[in-house]
């Protein structure tokens, strides 16, 4: 018996609408009826800090498994918050509570919560006040700020710097300060900041919003540069021109190791880079190979100069290379988000990205019709291979050829758009290297024929 | 047919992409749309798992159902950046559920060659051929001892190490080792020359 073989047994297919009746009835679970034994899970949210706090220490201390706590996470931790919360803290978090009185401090918390009385999440930024189910709460500043602001009393507005955004998956919340108080509903989001409490529209993408405004904020701020001690700036700067010179002759080596590298005819190649040839092999085999950028850690498709370093470009190379990660992504999803939503029945996709949508399609399209997926794949690789024209926009083809086409073509596309900032080594190198945050994925159905 | 002592079948496949972790996280926080994301990309791998353990019917549909709801109830505590991979952890909840419900005998018995109808591109010939030998391997298979079946699937279908199948099934890695192997040797005893003869 051969491996393959097993694929004769064919397994039984999940009946249509399966997804959608296991997660109303997931969902009906979450938000139903009280168990006798269980107290309902009437609220879980997520409060997150993006902090410029130190690294994360371990536990501090907890006074009592309940009553009152301090608690800052190395990992992953659970802790019993009061009479009706769980806390799960991401590394990095920190949170303090004594009775009714609860301050996240910074990090990520996600939060569950049984129904009773009021019960409000205090940040350096803003309050989190429950009035319904479940909702996402990032606030971003310096956790010293915290201690700027009287957390009990809440009669000070938000910490200068300080801004909170709060994203609602079901129920109500109400975000609240100096006196400004903004009820939020399921699907929707506000924002809190200087300029007060604000509806902020839908929650996917205004949060992505958010986020992006977090990474800029350490810099950018015009009040956080105000706040900023001059004289210890005057010392940072005086001390980095001091080693400024030391810097560029380490880059300077390493520029030219790397180029020595680039220049070596033997370099190692990707699995991912693919030539006409390369690809009729695949298609030979019924395999298809793919290789995409992904947003990464912060969201943005930065990539860091210590990275770009490793595949040989300068630290001013970043915004070029940036752009076309932007730019490939936004050519690939352009393509893949109306085909996931309409697959997921007009869903807002923004919420799960590229890479969920294509492992939904292929899912989808593998268990409408395997045979015609196998096909589909085989068809991409000789396309890809020169041996059939692409389909034409009104061909109908299944959802996964379309989006497997614009994935595949996409290595090629971003190393013709760097080619012309960073030259033809530059940028294979980097497109082709290890550095930066890349979905690499393939799909093998084998060859036409079986065997 | 392999010869003496070769392995009878590495993964039929090559282990598929994982959801992505924003998507888990997503899931965690209870967002139906990642949820459903999460049901779709597992749904397939848990009804095969479930169906070859048990037969098919609907029975594999209420646990297919089941192992997803206690998925959903126990994503807080798993970690998406974490080492282990969603699709383990998953067919793991479902390997336990098979493995109770038949001990519990909450299940009928259902014969695991009764394969179901799947629309086919094959001609009539191959597509005989190819049932035929489906059905032979579950005739095969349905020999084994659940425990048995179980440690093969996972290690031969679904792809699983054998420190995963110990994990799954609780017990050490190498029990798990043993088990797959006299797996694969009833496989290839009661299969000789079943494709060659069928192909």
């Amino acid at each position: 018996m051969k491996p393959e073989d097993l694929q004769s047994w064919e397994p039984q297919e999940p009946s249509d609408g399966f997804a959608e009746r296991v997660v109303a009835t997931a969902r009906k679970e979450q938000r139903g009826p009280a168990r006798p034994t269980n107290l309902r899970r009437a609220l879980a949210g997520a409060v997150m800090f993006t902090t410029m706090a130190a690294a994360a220490v371990a536990v501090v201390h907890v006074r009592s498994a309940n009553a009152r706590g301090d608690v800052t996470a190395d990992a992953r931790r659970e802790v019993h918050v009061g009479s009706r919360a769980i806390a799960v803290l991401e590394p990095g978090a920190h949170l303090r509570w004594d009775g009714d009185t609860i301050e996240q401090r910074g990090g990520e918390v996600f939060w569950r919560v049984e129904p009773g009385a009021r019960f409000t999440v205090h940040t350096a930024a803003a309050d989190v006040t429950v009035k319904g189910t479940c909702f996402r709460v990032k606030v971003r500043g310096d956790e010293d700020d915290m201690t700027r602001r009287d957390a009990v009393s809440g009669l000070v507005g938000a910490v200068a710097g300080m801004a909170a955004f709060v994203g609602v998956y079901e129920g109500k919340v109400a975000v609240s300060h100096a006196g400004q108080s903004v009820d939020v509903v399921a699907g929707q989001s506000a924002q809190a900041d200087g300029a007060g409490v604000h509806p902020t529209g839908d929650a996917a993408s205004a949060e992505r919003g958010f986020d992006k405004g977090a990474a800029e904020a350490s810099g950018s701020d015009p009040l956080l540069a105000a706040n900023a001690n001059l004289a210890d700036s005057v010392r940072d700067y005086r001390r980095k021109l001091e080693t400024l010179a030391d810097e560029k002759a380490k880059v300077e080596k390493k520029l030219a190791a790397a180029e020595a590298k680039l220049g070596d005819a033997s370099a190692p190649k990707s699995d991912y880079l693919l030539t006409q040839d390369d690809w009729k092999e695949l298609a030979k085999e019924g395999e298809v190979r793919m290789r995409v950028p992904c947003a990464g850690s912060k969201g943005d498709f930065t990539v860091s100069a210590d990275n770009l370093n490793k595949d040989g470009l300068a630290p001013q190379d970043a915004p070029i290379v940036q752009a076309a990660l932007q730019a490939s992504h936004a050519r690939t999803w352009a393509i893949i988000k109306p085909l996931c939503s309409q697959a997921l029945g007009n869903a807002d996709v923004e919420r799960i990205g590229q890479q969920a949508c294509v492992s939904v399609l292929t899912q989808l399209d593998e268990q409408t019709n395997n045979q015609a997926y196998e096909e589909a794949v085989r068809s991409v690789a000789e396309i890809e291979a020169g041996q059939r024209p692409g389909p034409g926009p009104s061909d109908s083809v299944m959802s996964t050829e379309r989006a497997y086409l614009a994935l595949a073509n996409e290595t090629k596309n971003i190393q013709a758009d760097l080619t012309q900032s960073l030259g033809p080594d530059a940028a294979r190198s980097f497109v082709y290297g290890d550095q930066g945050c890349w979905w690499n994925s393939s799909h093998g159905v084998g060859p036409r024929g079986g065997n | 047919m392999s010869g003496p002592g070769s392995p009878v079948a590495a993964p039929a496949r090559p282990r598929l992409d994982e959801l992505d972790p924003a998507t888990l996280q997503r899931a965690r926080a209870h967002d139906p749309i990642a949820m459903r994301a999460f049901v779709v990309r597992y749904q397939r791998p848990v009804f095969a798992l479930l169906s070859r353990m048990l037969g098919s019917g609907p029975h594999v549909e209420d646990l297919a159902q089941e192992t997803f709801l206690r998925a959903f109830r126990a994503l807080p505590a798993f970690d998406p950046d974490g080492a282990a991979r969603a699709s383990t952890w998953l067919l793991t909840i479902a390997t336990r559920l098979a493995l109770d419900s038949r001990r519990k005998k909450q299940l009928p018995q259902v014969d695991l060659d009764d394969v179901p109808n799947v629309a086919s591109f094959h001609t009539p010939e191959t597509e005989r051929a190819r049932k035929d030998l489906g059905r032979a391997i579950a005739a095969a298979a349905a020999d084994l001892s659940d425990d048995m079946r179980a440690a093969f699937l996972l290690a031969d279908v679904h792809g699983f190490t054998m420190g995963e199948i110990g994990a799954a099934l609780s017990i050490p890695e190498a029990t798990a080792k043993t088990r797959v192997f006299r797996a694969r040797q009833h496989m290839r005893e009661r299969l000789a020359g079943e494709r060659e003869d069928g192909a």
